[in-house]
């Protein structure tokens, strides 16, 4: 194993009107690693990426990022290139639909210095294309009207590996991908890390297909991440009140497990960032007093974390 | 017993593009029933013309949408009418009272600039014109009241709501009249989950209060293992198979929907899921004979040649293959 670590450690992100769209965030995605990062919209985990891809300064803390060779990735040239490159969630806003999508290669190759010659970049983009089952032919001179929703995001998967990055960054990649294809995009990401060692960080709403695809999962609430771990761990054996309930509301696709219980829905986001303690404390069916005044601590379990002070009263420990 | 009934319709978009005509076909030969009190799920992918069936259903037909057959016949109150031989004033006395719809994006469908309450004003008015204002506010208050929502949102506009309030609101709207059905069109998609299961449970609860038929457009198949008592499946343009809840996710036969089915990733089980080869058609250019032929690896080639008719193959259950069939 080349030791090969991404380290983010990111502090509050303070915005004009003092919403902490991310605090105190840090976890690290190993090589060859698929890093879930799930939950619902407005919390944070576009923000997280921004600041991943470098469009977004941390207000705090640091990220650091390691090239697939293992070596620190500074400047910001290199950090697009080498480092992080991000998959968009639907392939038709991705590109200029009056611009032909292999310009959008070219371009790639030409900006980064990627190749010295046509010759050398065609065999570059040829290369990247092969990787998810395209080619330059199927590509040559066509517009993204002209592609099926799952080829062009397949094309765009091709482009962000073009720089070989160590570090994909795909923000909700099959929501917009027609349902009969899906699967074969989440397929396509395990099959580029086993063959490429490239770390993907998936951020996605879809607990189900993050549990088919991910290694590791962080579950983010207000801008807190309130679980991480094994997948099998945190979304089987959840722990925290919050992934319990998200797990409770995600549609099984067996009708054998319909719902039956009633679910309370929040009163505004706003008011649940600007919360004291713990962010969920207001709709938590078991919330004490000291949710309401303290920031819970980390409770490490066997494969998994979990920030909840209910969990430390059951546990015992002090 | 049933409420509303399609027979062979047939839609397509006529569309001229600099003087080249262009067809897409985006319903083809859909029959199908709805009836009281049942939650009917219609799923399908982007672009199989879910949506333009429900309007078809609904009857807001407008160009360049054409309506090139079949027929849609609504019951109410135990007189058969066929919808689109009605006169457009009676057609708009059956919108809100029997029928109504809830579009896509509905969040987007309150006027904006009018308090939620002016909206609701309107719909009571319009189907309600003798009363006074202040009894049709105070039957909208009632209303929402009965479903559990804060009365307060009638004051407010539209944009100081969240989405899945809006969404409620909406809901809540198309339910008004006590309509006899009710077409909801992707009702949870852009939702959060927890949100997404709130709005799926007033709409089922609205359901069963009112005893009357909802219609969920989804591509999402577990939203309609949670809700739907029935199931039609879209594929360019045509319900290939329709059946019980418990037939299409237990005993599919159609390969497309046994694609669809077991490409569904499940928690506990992280084998690997297959998708379907290819991609969708366009509903420009349909593939000869079955739709799906081009995907579909046990195509013969009467599949390539001639559309299978949709057939009843067992109780409640009917599907448009050869394979089926043929056996």
């Amino acid at each position: 194993m080349r030791d090969v670590s991404k380290i983010f450690h990111m502090g509050s992100m303070l915005s004009r009107i003092r919403i902490t769209a991310v605090e105190h965030v840090s976890f690290r995605v190993g090589p060859g690693e698929i890093f879930g990062l799930a939950g619902e919209s407005g919390c944070g985990k576009t923000t997280l990426a921004r600041m991943i891809l470098g469009f977004e300064e941390p207000t705090s803390g640091t990220i650091a990022l390691r090239g697939r060779d293992g070596q620190p990735i500074v400047g910001r040239r290199a950090w697009r290139r080498a480092g992080v490159q991000a998959v968009f969630q639907n392939p038709f806003e991705t590109f200029n639909p009056l611009r032909q999508v292999e310009r959008y290669f070219f371009e790639t190759v030409q900006n980064y210095g990627l190749a010295g010659n046509r010759a050398e970049a065609l065999e570059r983009i040829e290369r990247a294309l092969q990787m998810v089952g395209l080619s330059y032919e199927a590509i040559a001179g066509r517009y993204p009207a002209e592609f099926s929703g799952g080829q062009l995001q397949r094309a765009s998967i091709a482009r962000a590996l073009l720089s070989e990055p160590s570090l994909l960054i795909a923000d909700e990649p099959v929501s917009m991908v027609d349902a009969s294809i899906r699967m074969s995009i989440m397929n396509l990401f395990r099959d580029l890390v086993d063959r490429l060692g490239v770390s993907v960080v998936y951020i996605t709403h879809d607990l189900a297909t993050a549990y088919y695809v991910c290694d590791r999962i962080a579950i983010m609430f207000r801008g807190n991440i309130v679980a991480m771990g094994n997948v099998d761990k945190v979304l089987m054996e959840p722990k925290h009140p919050y992934v319990r309930l998200l797990m409770e509301c995600v549609p099984q696709t067996d009708p054998k497990k319909r719902w039956r219980a009633k679910v309370q829905l929040s009163a505004s986001e706003t008011e649940e960032y600007l919360r004291a303690g713990c962010k969920f404390a207001g709709r938590c069916p078991h919330a004490m007093d000291i949710c309401k005044q303290e920031v819970p601590e980390e409770i490490y379990f066997e494969g998994q974390m979990a920030k909840c002070h209910l969990l430390r009263v059951s546990q015992g420990v002090q | 017993m049933w409420s509303v009934r399609a027979n062979k319709l047939c839609a397509a978009y006529v569309l001229d593009i600099f003087g080249t005509k262009k067809v897409i076909h985006a319903v083809n030969e859909v029959s199908l029933e709805l009836r009281e009190n049942e939650v009917y799920g219609i799923a399908g992918e982007s672009g199989c013309g879910k949506t333009t069936l429900v309007r078809l259903l609904f009857g807001d037909v407008q160009p360049p949408l054409r309506l090139m057959g079949g027929r849609v016949l609504y019951q109410v109150d135990g007189r058969e009418l066929d919808l689109y031989s009605l006169a457009p004033a009676e057609r708009r006395d059956l919108r809100w009272s029997f029928i109504s719809y809830v579009p896509q994006s509905s969040m987007s469908n309150l006027n904006p600039v009018i308090k939620v309450k002016g909206t609701f004003g309107d719909v009571l008015k319009s189907h309600a014109p003798h009363q006074g204002k202040r009894e049709l506010l105070e039957r909208a208050r009632q209303h929402l009241v009965e479903l559990g929502l804060p009365p307060k949102v009638l004051e407010v506009y539209p944009h100081q709501l969240s989405g899945g309030m809006r969404q409620r609101v909406v809901i809540a709207l198309a339910t008004l009249l006590s309509p006899r059905v009710v077409i909801a069109d992707e009702p949870v998609t852009a939702l959060d989950v927890v949100v997404q299961r709130g709005v799926l449970q007033l709409l089922k609860e609205v359901q069963e209060r009112l005893q009357n038929a909802l219609v969920i457009v989804t591509h999402d198949m577990g939203v309609l293992a949670n809700v739907a008592d029935r199931i039609g499946i879209m594929y360019a343009g045509r319900i290939i198979e329709e059946a019980s809840v418990w037939t299409i996710f237990e005993q599919p036969l159609h390969p497309y929907t046994r694609y669809l089915i077991n490409s569904l990733p499940a928690f506990g089980d992280k084998g690997t899921r297959e998708s379907a080869p290819g991609s969708p058609p366009s509903l420009v250019e349909l593939p000869s004979g079955c739709a799906f032929h081009p995907r579909c690896r046990l195509a013969r080639d009467r599949c390539r040649e001639e559309v299978p008719e949709f057939e009843m193959v067992g109780d409640e259950h009917r599907v448009a293959c050869w394979l089926v069939k043929e056996g």
